[in-house]
């Protein structure tokens, strides 16, 4: 800390989530750890799209199609990486122990764990980014690079805020990195399981199930304004899922950091 | 033990749910028969991806109202050699149509997008849905020419594929060596 001049005028001090915040994105990103997660989420899409504009046994989809697949592996793998850097938040520090030195800091466990949020939600918005030449390239031409951008940040940026406080909370309350880690992978998967129901299964409870189930009801909103050209209203009920399961697990991670963030967890 | 012998009250019983049973397979197996199946057009040309349908009338021409009738659409290649999955060029193949009065007449109309290239065959077969034996009536078959076709412009997908990530390890090596060369600038024993 750097005292100020006797001539200077006072400098308004930084809120504490965003001290925190700056930390975690200066060691995501200058740590190299950001960089290289995000070079091989490039390569994963790079594969996806050059294999969806030449492979000639796809080449059936139609653009539209190739459009979403593209932004549907882009929010799955942005938002998994986005849950791995939240599950590694509280449970790493405490494994590298420099937990307590950041509990020692005189910024509140609340102003914490936003911090730590804000900083894992850095790689989804790195995670966009990347996507964005991939989403621009296969949907030039007819009109839908811009609603497709626009559906693909909003549902993301609804996913990705849900899973990175799912991975807060896991990684909380985890005994051990390796825990929080697998866990939190276990968790995504069997929430991703449903996405490959097959038609006959999304009728009935199975829709229930689609439209409860916050991955597959954000993936399904996409589907129908990429895919099917419908409006921004026209399927707003599939929206409730991931805007609750964001607001409450953001809500839950912010209350289980500030309530139980310790230097020892006891679940192994 | 002896057999018991039957009596005539049992005999006419059996007698007369014989010759109901002969009778309502009848009946039901002539309401069948009424029922007639037309589809429009007989031939559809498209290309690959492309997203048409056609319409299929089916209408009780006899006297008296129908049971309740299921049609369902069957898709297949005209050409060995080509795999074809209905479900992928229709998710809803089968409709239940319920009682058609006499006379009346129900359209369907199938979605259908084409997966496949080639020469295909779509029918659609009517059937009870009291499953009481009697034959399914089909319709004419409707044609589909499927041709070749490049949804997507290939060119410059190479540069891109390869850009982006190549990008990335440059800006990933030039923070590696920043931090490098920081380091080694620094005293011992510093911290950051």
């Amino acid at each position: 800390m750097t005292a100020t001049a006797a001539g200077d005028p006072p400098r308004r001090r930084a809120a504490g989530w965003a001290i925190v915040c700056e930390r975690e994105v200066r060691d995501l990103w200058l740590g190299g750890r950001g960089l290289v997660l995000s070079l091989a989420f490039s390569v994963l899409l790079s594969v996806v799209a050059y294999l969806v504009a030449t492979n000639q046994a796809l080449n059936f989809l139609e653009q539209r199609e190739s459009v979403n697949l593209t932004l549907q592996v882009a929010i799955a793998v942005g938002s998994l990486l986005t849950l791995l850097a939240a599950a590694d938040s509280v449970s790493g520090e405490r494994e590298r122990a420099t937990l307590e030195s950041l509990l020692l800091t005189p910024v509140a466990r609340l102003a914490i764990t936003s911090g730590k949020l804000l900083g894992a939600l850095s790689l989804w918005l790195a995670a966009f980014v990347i996507t964005i030449p991939y989403v621009w390239f296969l949907g030039r031409g007819i009109g839908l690079v811009g609603e497709a951008i626009v559906a693909g940040l909003a549902i993301g940026t609804l996913l990705a805020v849900f899973l990175a406080s799912l991975g807060m909370i896991i990684s909380v309350f985890a005994g051990s990195n390796r825990v929080s880690l697998s866990l939190g992978l276990f968790i995504l998967l069997a929430l991703f399981a449903p996405t490959q129901f097959p038609i006959s299964a999304q009728r009935g409870w199975g829709e229930i199930l689609l439209r409860v189930n916050p991955i597959t009801a954000g993936e399904h909103y996409v589907d129908r304004i990429v895919v099917n050209g419908d409006g921004w209203g026209d399927n707003l009920s599939w929206l409730v899922s991931p805007i609750v399961a964001a607001a409450v697990f953001a809500v839950a991670a912010a209350f289980a950091g500030a309530r139980y963030v310790r230097l020892g967890r006891t679940v192994h | 033990m002896l057999a018991r012998v039957p009596t005539r009250r049992a005999l006419t019983t059996g007698l007369v749910a014989v010759v109901a049973a002969v009778v309502l397979a009848g009946t039901a197996g002539a309401q069948t028969r009424e029922v007639r199946v037309a589809t429009a057009p007989s031939r559809v040309t498209t290309e690959l991806g492309g997203r048409f349908s056609f319409r299929t009338t089916i209408a009780n021409g006899g006297a008296t109202a129908s049971g309740s009738l299921i049609a369902h659409l069957n898709i297949l290649s005209l050409r060995d050699g080509t795999y074809v999955d209905p479900e992928d060029w229709s998710s809803d193949r089968t409709v239940y149509l319920g009682a058609l009065p006499a006379g009346g007449a129900r359209t369907i109309t199938w979605n259908i997008h084409a997966v496949n290239t080639g020469s295909l065959a779509a029918y659609v077969t009517v059937l009870p849905q009291d499953g009481d034996g009697s034959p399914p009536t089909t319709g004419a078959a409707v044609r589909f020419e499927v041709s070749e076709r490049d949804t997507l412009d290939a060119g410059g997908i190479l540069p891109l594929a390869l850009g982006v990530p190549a990008a990335l390890a440059l800006l990933a090596g030039a923070v590696y060596l920043a931090r490098r060369r920081r380091g080694a600038a620094s005293p011992p024993g510093a911290s950051r």
